[in-house]
């Protein structure tokens, strides 16, 4: 493979060998790729294609650029002994046969038995003692290789939605032990051709399909499935599919009678899935969640409103007060929100799928799973959920008018479900509890290292590179590309999780990474490279 | 169907023109006395005074002309089309504008003179028929938004016809009587029957995003809407003789009527039918 010559300035160090873990058993030592320069694409790309010939590297899959038409891009999996790593992987970017960037992280000095002592049957009856699910087959727990504590463990992995959350468990294969439980649900951390009436009370088309006696909440009209499940408040049932014991029936998808609509919620989750595949197709080029029109998949009703006080916290926060993505199931889940006059921390809630950005959020966590696949976790995580924000303010400005109030394009996410301003600001994280500046970042353990904490970070650099202005931490001023050129630091954004980034990526790396992305769309020197830089100066990544 | 040819059949039979009373050329009158061979009372016999001179009534001469002309019929105002139906949950809404060609229309006739002046009723039939081309918009709803989709086309090959029956009386203007030229005007009602081609809807090729859309073709009415409607007609008929039953001539009549066409779904179009119409062609006296 060629080095691109073509490529201009030299970005940042590209190979750094890290000892993450000291002590005697420390054996982890991470190589991070972040080449855009010719100097570092050569030796990167020597490295890759070594890895690759190898096995070490394989390829997960090659994407076209819907935006730049010369451009390919790689996703490289690590894997040891024909297991995957956890969390490693290279994202490689052609123009032609000429390397232009290579991002990612390969972990090295990896000396395991890859025989597990514990089989797929025991892993799954410990999450079931763990869980109180037994997992269906198509769930089975699955190997991998996990970089843990210094050390690197033969685990297995599952994902498993119970009354009390959605969780990733990781389990040692050789003694059994839960090495780690994450959260799984990629979350709002606080939430047919009928008509129908969402709900704030608006009027929107939905793309359907007719069946005998009625309708359906099947979009027959756009590339990909598009269906929205009616659960009727059966959280069990809810639970039950999202674990893989059960199937989507199709007596199980929302129905209307004459196809004028009145479930608010289901008219929005359907209505608003159809919005954020037009919004990914129209801006860039991508045709659906894993740019294969893979299906879209909303759950409403997960839960009833009227058994809300006899439910458990976590049932409450992910059931009602939420909304998430499950690559378990591969589909959203949108909560009921709270009955009229009862609040939670002083705050009411309605349907959830009612907020578009809380939709577009969403989604956009399947198309990250799909891509560059964040790590839910640490800054890989508020990284994950800051993407999220940002394609869902995105949605929003596409579709609403800018302003205020409800049905109107802001900075506020959630804020037309969640009274008192919904649940964060791009534009002042600072407002909401969130950093606005990398000096602030959360670094306990909580909300999976902080994902929905830190993302104000990154919310804070994407406002600024819009909309310009004064980060109220560093006190440093950025030059926006301006409200009317939004859609350039849309396309950075992109492009940076879905191409370039790799799965364990940081702030450091998200900031090499939309720097490159700037010059690959706008040129060096653009407007939008400033911006970029700029803004992730004023927010401390630097 | 039946009884309207039977109709029509009647008509080019019974059909008129434009006909008055013809002085003929060699009038019924007395013969004059000529030179000396004139005839004399014979002789002994006293002469009788020669009856008091009374001019004698014109003659009715032939009463009935039918006449045969062809001609141009000048295009009337252009035929709009605008009507909505459901799409996509909301209104689509069709403006077609078809442009009224020129056509070439028979006119045949058959005129009875009532007074030895010349003044005549009568009645004609004309038909005309057009190919004829609109410009079509469409503003069709987009499938997802309560948005609109506008499209235009040219929509060719659209079949017009127009029939018309037309009652006349007809007034000679004053000539010499040696004159060999006839002009006459004539006015009367008319009915029309007026045929159509309309535009009930188009096909649309169209993929996802949907938010362009490309028409593939119109949907026409089927059978060709038909109205009825009366009118008038008013004009001038000139004529030249060649012999004592034969002219040649050229007609000028205007007509007009206003006929509503239903699509078939309801929605109705006003149809200006007639207009101007210049020809030429025979007429025959008996």
């Amino acid at each position: 493979m060629r080095v691109s010559t073509t490529v201009g300035a030299v970005i940042i160090v590209t190979v750094t060998m890290l000892l993450t873990a000291p002590g005697p058993q420390a054996q982890i030592r991470t190589m991070t790729l972040t080449a855009t320069a010719p100097a570092d694409l050569r030796s990167s790309d020597e490295t890759v294609d070594r890895m690759a010939r190898a096995g070490e590297l394989q390829v997960r899959r090659t994407d076209v650029d819907t935006l730049l038409p010369t451009r390919r891009h790689e996703r490289l999996q690590q894997f040891y002994k024909g297991i995957r790593v956890y969390g490693a992987g290279v994202s490689r970017q052609f123009d032609g046969n000429l390397t232009v960037s290579v991002f990612g992280t390969i972990y090295q000095g990896i000396d395991l038995n890859v025989a597990p002592q514990l089989t797929v049957g025991d892993a799954t009856a410990i999450i079931a003692r763990e869980s109180g699910v037994t997992l269906g087959d198509n769930r089975a727990p699955t190997l991998l290789i996990l970089p843990d504590e210094g050390d690197y463990r033969l685990v297995y992995h599952a994902s498993v939605f119970t009354g009390d959350g959605a969780w990733e468990y990781f389990i040692d294969a050789g003694n059994g032990v839960i090495v780690r439980r994450l959260d799984a649900a990629r979350r709002q951390a606080a939430a047919a051709v009928g008509t129908g009436t969402g709900v704030l009370g608006d009027q929107k088309k939905m793309s359907t399909t007719e069946v005998a006696g009625g309708f359906q909440a099947a979009d027959a009209l756009r590339p990909p499935v598009i269906r929205t499940y009616n659960m009727r408040g059966d959280i069990f049932r809810t639970m039950s599919i999202a674990n893989g014991q059960l199937d989507l029936l199709t007596s199980d998808r929302a129905s209307d009678g004459d196809n004028h609509w009145t479930d608010t919620a289901v008219v929005d989750a359907h209505a608003y899935a159809g919005y954020t595949y037009d919004f990914y197709f129209k801006r860039f080029g991508r045709r659906g969640l894993n740019n294969a029109n893979s299906p879209i998949l909303s759950l409403v009703h997960p839960a009833s409103r009227s058994n809300v006080f006899n439910v458990t916290g976590s049932v409450l926060s992910l059931y009602y007060t939420n909304a998430f993505f499950s690559e378990v199931f591969g589909g959203m889940v949108y909560g009921d929100g709270l009955p009229p006059g009862v609040t939670v921390g002083g705050r009411s809630w309605d349907y959830v799928s009612g907020a578009l950005d809380i939709v577009g959020h969403e989604l956009t966590h399947a198309v990250i799973s799909a891509s560059s696949d964040l790590i839910y976790f640490g800054e890989s995580g508020a990284l994950n959920e800051s993407f999220a924000d940002m394609m869902g303010t995105a949605i929003e400005f596409f579709f609403q008018p800018a302003g205020n109030g409800p049905l109107r394009a802001d900075y506020l996410c959630g804020e037309d479900v969640v009274s008192g301003g919904g649940l964060r600001s791009l534009a002042n994280p600072l407002a909401y509890d969130d950093p606005d500046h990398y000096s602030r970042r959360y670094l306990g353990p909580d909300d999976n290292g902080g994902v929905h904490t830190n993302s104000g970070i990154g919310n804070q650099w994407y406002y600024l590179a819009i909309e310009g202005g004064t980060n109220r931490t560093s006190g440093q001023s950025v030059t926006g590309v301006g409200a009317a050129n939004r859609d350039q630091i849309e396309k950075v954004a992109y492009r940076a999780f879905t191409q370039l980034l790799a799965p364990n990526a940081n702030y450091a790396a998200a900031r090499a990474a939309t720097i490159q992305a700037a010059r690959d769309l706008y040129g060096a020197n653009s407007n939008a490279e400033r911006a970029v830089t700029q803004s992730w100066n004023a927010v401390g990544v630097n | 169907m039946r009884r309207a040819l039977i109709f029509t059949w009647l008509l080019g039979v019974a059909g008129s023109g434009l006909a008055h009373a013809q002085q003929p050329a060699g009038g019924a009158t007395t013969p004059r006395p000529t030179g000396t061979t004139a005839a004399q009372p014979p002789r002994g016999r006293p002469a009788q005074p020669p009856p008091p001179r009374r001019a004698a009534p014109p003659p009715f001469g032939p009463r009935f002309r039918v006449s045969v002309n062809a001609g141009l019929q000048v295009a009337g105002p252009a035929i709009t089309q605008d009507f909505s139906y459901d799409l996509n949950a909301d209104q689509a809404r069709i403006v077609n504008e078809i442009a009224t060609a020129n056509g070439v229309f028979v006119d045949v006739g058959l005129a009875y003179t009532l007074t030895r002046t010349g003044v005549a009723a009568g009645v004609a039939f004309s038909a005309t028929s057009r190919t004829s081309s609109s410009e079509l918009t469409a503003e069709l709803p987009h499938p997802f938004y309560f948005t609109d989709r506008t499209v235009q086309a040219t929509v060719n090959d659209l079949k017009g016809s127009e029939q018309g029956v037309h009652i006349f009386l007809s007034y000679p203007v004053p000539r010499k009587p040696t004159s060999a030229l006839e002009v006459s005007l004539f006015g009367g009602p008319s009915l029309f029957t007026v045929k159509q081609d309309l535009v009930t809807s188009v096909v649309t090729s169209e993929s996802y995003p949907y938010d362009d859309v490309t028409l593939t073709s119109a949907t026409l009415a089927s059978p060709r809407p038909s109205a009825t409607a009366f009118g008038f007609n008013v004009g001038t008929d000139v004529s030249w003789r060649l012999t004592p039953t034969l002219r040649v001539g050229g007609l000028l009549r205007f007509t007009r009527g206003t006929a509503t066409l239903d699509d078939g779904f309801g929605d109705e179009v006003s149809v200006d039918a007639g207009g101007l119409m210049a020809g030429a062609g025979i007429r025959v006296i008996f």
